[in-house]
């Protein structure tokens, strides 16, 4: 108990200490001009029926200069939007559905009250009251201002759900941000194969022979060493597969970034993968990594994406250094098939045959020197641009990943 | 072990053949490892072609079983058993009862410091104990399922698929020892008696739900605090379980050590998430019932409180409750420390209805008065001194007993609307 009663004082003096050093609790509040400001030059704009919704998102620098506040580094990430409605009736924003832990505008404003007067902080609370977005809009008017999302790395994406007295209308957003190059924007999707490459699979038994005939592992650089297994296949669009990834709550990699090092090893048809996605838990632990390559197969609309799905089961909130490669890939590879299916973004799923099937007491290795065991399988993911119920999802009867 | 990994490959091209042969599955025995259950605390569910039985050890059952505290660590293993009545292959989705479930490997690896994870008997002994993603026809099979900790009741989907659009959905509520939940202290059936009730048609539900007090009050009934901004058509069960579903948790009782759990966890910033609160006073008693929902630290989450009152409309009781969303900690001279609330009380209300919603507990919602308006520039207070402001009105929400989808909601005129008000939010 001591610390509790010691912790004001402390508080206090250090409260009183910054004041001294840095001047502050004298600042006055200087209203942000957001109508000029030169992020709303990214907007992106899209219409459902009567509802328009244009969003915007300001990066770290943007946000400093424009609320004077280094929100970003209070993981705190505002989302521009104006919401116009040419309907008869009122429609309701759903402030959840565009993140269910966004904090509230008074929220912000507690958080940066330090350093200003006392009025200076009464009108950084009242602007930030009236700059949040209103969730009513009526008929025939237009509504626009922030709301305050938990702060994401690298293309923001997210959903936007309006409400009328009779019908929904949602909306997801994937805006660019800018610094932030995600990897697979460096490669050249459209030319990676001449015309006269490309196979187009016209059947979903043609889709199991070529997902089968596929090679089964990753290799070096030079081709001469054998890597990881391919344990995962999608089919969908290009844009159908980055928002599955997003949705599922996957991150993209930065270009040139030193973490995609260990993945960029891996090799198809002779180059790295074409992208390098990861996901971790809210703690920080466990960092699974998706590694994709577009295959000069197609089917109808659909990309052929190969790839291969690992998990690293190294604590790195206790060591940031640590990795350690789950040898079980097949738990990864059924995380990821969970994961895709409860996010509503697969209407088929089956398993088929890959590499060649070993065991925890007669373990594979790769050329990278790490060990693994697999029932061989690769999991097969037809990916849906638009939300699939859960119950709307096929298992298609290829294989049956039976462990015992 | 040749023998083993022979029979091993037997079943699996046994099954192989007979997805193969998908139209003439036939029933099969498969030598699946059979896991004990940890108490014999069963919870069981038959839907379709598919048992489930499930079970949740608390922290102690945990330990004996594993050898480590598990729960510590955030893991809290949940047996299932799954018999597969039909003629289909099943698939047990694990990411069904938690989506960030733990694989075998992590578990032990949370459990152990990570040198002891290359013992690899130690692996396999997790490894035995999992549930498989897959159960052939006419077997049963069982194991754990890796999750997060939930302590009081544990509320969880078992989801089973199997091939074609088949599905079964079962949802548990498991309750787990070891947390003494308020709710539990206190037999809501005998605050009333049952001359007491009274039933009310709708207009009669407007006029006495705005005849009810504004706010809390403190134990003296001297001083009134926040506003009892919402009201609950529910039974009890529905209404537990539609919070549940939201990701709302249970509210430890006030004993000495989860106030020193409480502490250190606002201190040190960690989520604590049945950390307890104080009592509010409404018809002169404190909550019947408080929930909180924790966000990313013990700082940021919100709290709700509710009392049941005499009321009865179709047949359900009336519940009539406030929800504050905390946003930072206070240092006071009443108490040691406490919560500082968003003085938008209108937002934090609003909130609730999207979050219920999108857990599909919502039937219908509607607004009443009551409050008393109080605007932006003009605000009232609570107990501790925290300002708040409102456009007056509760929010009444019917509680659903099955999932609705967000797009079948109704909104229920009740004469009220957030918009009427003289201090709804001017337009920017």
């Amino acid at each position: 108990m001591p610390p509790i009663h010691r912790l004001p004082s402390i508080t206090a003096a250090a409260c009183f200490l910054l004041a001294l050093l840095a001047g502050c609790a004298t600042q006055s509040f200087v209203d942000p001009v957001v109508d000029s400001a030169s992020f709303l030059a990214r907007q992106v704009t899209q219409t459902d029926g009567p509802v328009t919704v244009r969003v915007a998102v300001p990066d770290a620098a943007e946000t400093q200069s424009l609320f004077g506040l280094p929100l970003y580094k209070q993981n705190v990430q505002p989302v521009w939007l104006k919401i116009e409605n040419k309907g008869t009736g009122p429609v309701r924003l759903a402030i959840w559905s565009i993140d269910p832990d966004y904090f509230s505008p008074l929220e912000v404003a507690w958080m940066n009250r330090g350093g200003y007067d006392k009025d200076g902080k009464a009108a950084m609370e009242q602007w930030f009251y009236e700059n949040g977005i209103s969730r009513r809009v009526e008929p025939g008017k237009t509504q626009s201002g922030f709301v305050f999302t938990n702060l994401k790395p690298g293309t923001k994406g997210f959903n936007v759900d309006v409400f009328s007295s009779d019908t929904a209308f949602s909306f997801t957003f994937f805006v660019p941000m800018p610094g932030f190059t995600p990897d697979y924007m460096q490669v050249d999707m459209q030319n990676l194969y001449a015309d006269s490459e490309i196979t187009n699979l016209s059947s979903v038994g043609a889709i199991r022979q070529a997902v089968e005939s596929l090679p089964s592992y990753t290799t070096d650089s030079s081709a001469s060493m054998q890597g990881g297994p391919f344990n995962v296949v999608l089919v969908g669009t290009g844009m159908a597969v980055r928002r599955a990834i997003l949705r599922a709550g996957w991150l993209e990699t930065e270009a040139g970034s030193s973490e995609t090092n260990a993945a960029r090893r891996q090799h198809y048809r002779g180059r790295p993968p074409d992208g390098v996605f990861h996901k971790v838990r809210a703690d920080g632990s466990e960092r699974r990594e998706l590694r994709l390559w577009l295959t000069p197969m197609t089917a109808s609309d659909d990309k052929l994406w190969v790839g291969q799905v690992t998990g690293d089961l190294s604590d790195t909130t206790k060591d940031p250094g640590d990795y350690l490669p789950d040898p079980d890939i097949d738990n990864t590879r059924g995380y990821l098939f969970q994961n895709f299916w409860y996010s509503q973004s697969v209407t088929q799923v089956a398993f088929a045959k890959g590499a060649e099937a070993s065991t925890a007491d007669n373990q594979s290795e790769s050329f990278s020197g790490a060990s693994f065991f697999t029932d061989g399988l690769r999991a097969v993911l037809w990916i849906s641009e638009d939300p699939v119920g859960l119950d709307d999802a096929t298992l298609l009867p290829w294989e049956i990943p039976v462990r015992e | 072990m040749r023998t083993k990994t022979v029979a091993k490959r037997c079943v699996a091209s046994l099954c192989l053949l007979l997805s193969l042969l998908a139209s003439a599955q036939e029933v099969s025995t498969v030598n699946y490892r059979q896991v004990p259950a940890p108490n014999d605390r069963l919870h069981e569910q038959t839907v379709g072609d598919v048992r489930v039985a499930t079970a949740v050890p608390s922290a102690k059952e945990a330990q004996e079983i594993f050898g480590v505290n598990l729960y510590k660590n955030n893991v809290q293993p949940v047996w299932v058993e799954v018999e597969n009545l039909g003629d289909k292959t099943l698939f047990l989705m694990s990411a069904g009862l938690d989506a960030a479930y733990y694989t075998s490997l992590e578990t032990a690896n949370r459990g152990f410091s990570w040198k002891a994870i290359s013992d690899q008997a130690l692996d396999r002994k997790y490894d035995e104990q999992t549930m498989g993603l897959s159960v052939a026809a006419g077997n049963t099979r069982s194991g754990y399922i890796f999750s997060r900790v939930d302590e009081g009741t544990k509320s969880f989907n078992v989801d089973v698929f199997a091939v074609g659009e088949v599905e079964y959905r079962m949802t548990f509520f498991v309750p787990v020892p070891g947390l003494r939940l308020d709710h539990y202290e206190i037999d809501i059936s005998s605050i009333y008696g049952e001359d007491d009730i009274v039933d009310v048609d709708r207009d009669g539900l407007v006029a006495a739900l705005e005849a009810m007090p504004c706010c809390v009050t403190d134990k003296k009934g001297e001083n009134t605090g926040d506003p009892l901004n919402l009201v609950f058509i529910s039974d009890i069960e529905d209404l537990h379980y539609a919070f549940l579903r939201a990701s709302w948790d249970e509210t430890e009782t006030i004993y000495g050590s989860s106030l020193m759990k409480m502490g250190v966890s606002s201190l040190a910033g960690s989520e604590y998430r049945y950390s307890p609160v104080s009592a509010l006073y409404v018809f002169g008693r404190g909550q019947d019932a408080a929930l909180q929902r924790a966000r990313s630290t013990i700082n940021e989450r919100n709290h709700l409180r509710i009392w049941i009152t005499p009321l009865r409309f179709e047949g359900k009781p009336v519940w009539i409750g406030q929800i504050s969303r905390d946003i930072g900690v206070r240092f006071t001279s009443k108490t040691v420390t406490t919560h500082k609330i968003d003085p938008d009380v209108d937002e934090t209300r609003e909130f609730l209805i999207e979050d219920l919603a999108y857990s599909q507990g919502l039937r219908k919602f509607g607004y009443v008065r009551g409050v008393g308006a109080a605007p932006f520039a003009a605000p009232r207070g609570n107990l501790t001194g925290d300002p708040w402001f409102t456009d007056g009105l509760r929010a009444v929400i019917w509680i659903s007993d099955e999932p609705v989808s967000i797009s079948e909601i109704d909104v229920v005129d009740l004469g009220s609307a957030p918009s009427d008000s003289p201090t709804a939010k001017p337009a920017p």
